[in-house]
């Protein structure tokens, strides 16, 4: 992993474009693995993924020995000057906007895995009381934005308005809002961790659909994923050619510093004929802004071995330690 | 939060026979205001979003310096970058873009221009 973060490094300072996005790093830019490869591999602590903002660039680590994954948002690589902000807000197929593509890698004592995926908003729309709460804060920003000399400005206020601005347009957290998420990826493993082997042999595409009611304390994400293996080659829980279909639901509460969702995914071997199902609770806790304490238990897919628990800090490297070991 | 400063000037000739419509088009999906005023006035022609903004007649202009502070706080967490388009209607150029980018997520980009009609 420590070689992954160097590359990371490294890329962002060779590139122009990354060169800028490095700047802007930020410690939730860095969080628990929900990158698609991840997903697919069963690497990622929930299986019903929430809907999430793209990151313009972002890191997510399983651990420092597992592996992880980086994604850009090619979007946003170069300026927009007609995307105002009312069309970004009243864009109900933000597709392109929120296209992220993702590498990731991790990897078990045999087996180096690598994958590449992608996910995008296909659909994205805001209760109407939550537009007009937009604009309206919109409208407030621009009243203290307008004044001739910049030295007067009230940058205390405008920095408070545009947290919780961004807060608004948080599709994780939010409520008032339907998105529908469309990701998929393709892994490849090298038994043994030789080059010479790696090969294609899990691909899979889904949608999650995050439906959060204004006035309801809870929020639902359907699941529906399709997974075909291509080769007999262990990865992830289901070792042999086989094509899946999973569908599942889950239901989430956030309150606070808390988030607890319980999710239940049915998988269907379409080849095999045979069923399996994961019933999980996954817990976050945020202790600060830089660590969160997950725990997830409950029942994995498969028939032996499926005892799910997994207790564990997730932890984010500030902007200032990679500025420091980029510049030096 | 740091502001950033820029400033710039820029030559527009005026085609006669009508009047000069300015537009102000924050891009990027980012949020600014902008404040526009002749230099030789004290009170600003218009504050905010500028659309559709009326300068006068191409009689009017000429000769004189519009001076526009365009103020751009980064609201968009995908970008720093800042981009504005200035659009002066029955002008050559008749559109100016200014491209910049703030360092840290969350500056505010400040567009200090002059805008000179010949």
């Amino acid at each position: 992993m420590k070689k992954l973060f160097w590359w990371v490094l490294l890329l962002a300072a060779a590139h122009p474009g990354y060169a800028q996005l490095k700047d802007s790093l930020k410690i939730s830019d860095m969080t628990m693995p929900s990158s698609p490869g991840l997903i697919l591999a069963d690497k990622a602590p929930a299986a019903i993924d929430k809907p999430s903002n793209p990151k313009a660039f972002g890191i997510s680590l399983i651990n420092l020995w597992q592996g992880g994954a980086i994604d850009v948002t090619p979007y946003w690589l170069t300026n927009k000057p007609n995307l105002t902000f009312e069309r970004y807000l009243n864009n109900k197929f933000p597709i392109l906007q929120t296209f992220n593509v993702s590498a990731a890698t991790f990897r078990t004592d045999t087996t180096t895995s690598i994958s590449a995926g992608f996910r995008t908003q296909v659909f994205r729309f805001y209760y109407r009381r939550n537009r007009e709460a937009m604009l309206q804060k919109k409208k407030e920003i621009e009243a203290l934005l307008a004044v001739e000399d910049p030295s007067q400005l009230d940058t205390v206020a405008l920095a408070q308005k545009n947290k919780e601005l961004r807060d608004m347009f948080d599709v994780q957290r939010n409520k008032g809002l339907v998105i529908v998420e469309l990701a998929g990826a393709l892994a490849g493993s090298a038994p043994g961790n030789r080059f010479k082997d790696l090969a294609s042999n899990r691909s899979g595409i889904w949608t999650n659909i995050r439906w959060a009611p204004g006035k309801f304390p809870l929020d639902f994400i359907a699941l529906g994923r399709y997974i075909w293996n291509s080769q007999d080659v262990s990865i992830g829980s289901f070792p042999y050619n086989n094509q899946l279909l999973d569908y599942g639901l889950s239901a989430n509460y956030q309150k606070g510093r808390f988030d607890l969702s319980a999710e239940y995914v049915n998988r269907h071997d379409l080849k095999n004929g045979q069923n399996y199902d994961r019933l999980a609770f996954v817990t976050n806790f945020m202790i600060s802004d830089s660590f969160y304490a997950v725990a997830a238990f409950g029942k994995n897919f498969d028939k032996q071995d499926n005892i799910l628990a997994i207790l564990g800090i997730k932890f984010a490297l500030s902007k200032e330690i990679v500025r420091l070991n980029n510049g030096h | 939060m740091a502001i950033r400063k820029r400033k710039e000037s820029a030559d527009l000739t005026v085609n006669p026979g009508s009047d000069v419509i300015l537009n102000i088009t924050i891009g990027n999906a980012q949020i600014g205001a902008s404040v526009v005023r002749f230099d030789k006035d004290t009170d600003a022609l218009a504050k905010g979003e500028i659309r559709n903004l009326r300068l006068g007649t191409a009689a009017d202009l000429k000769g004189k310096t519009l001076k526009v502070t365009t103020n751009v706080l980064d609201t968009n967490s995908l970008t720093n970058g800042i981009v504005v388009t200035y659009a002066f209607s029955t002008c050559t150029p008749s559109v100016i873009l200014y491209q910049d980018e703030v360092k840290t997520d969350g500056d505010i980009m400040s567009f200090l221009l002059d805008f000179n009609f010949k």
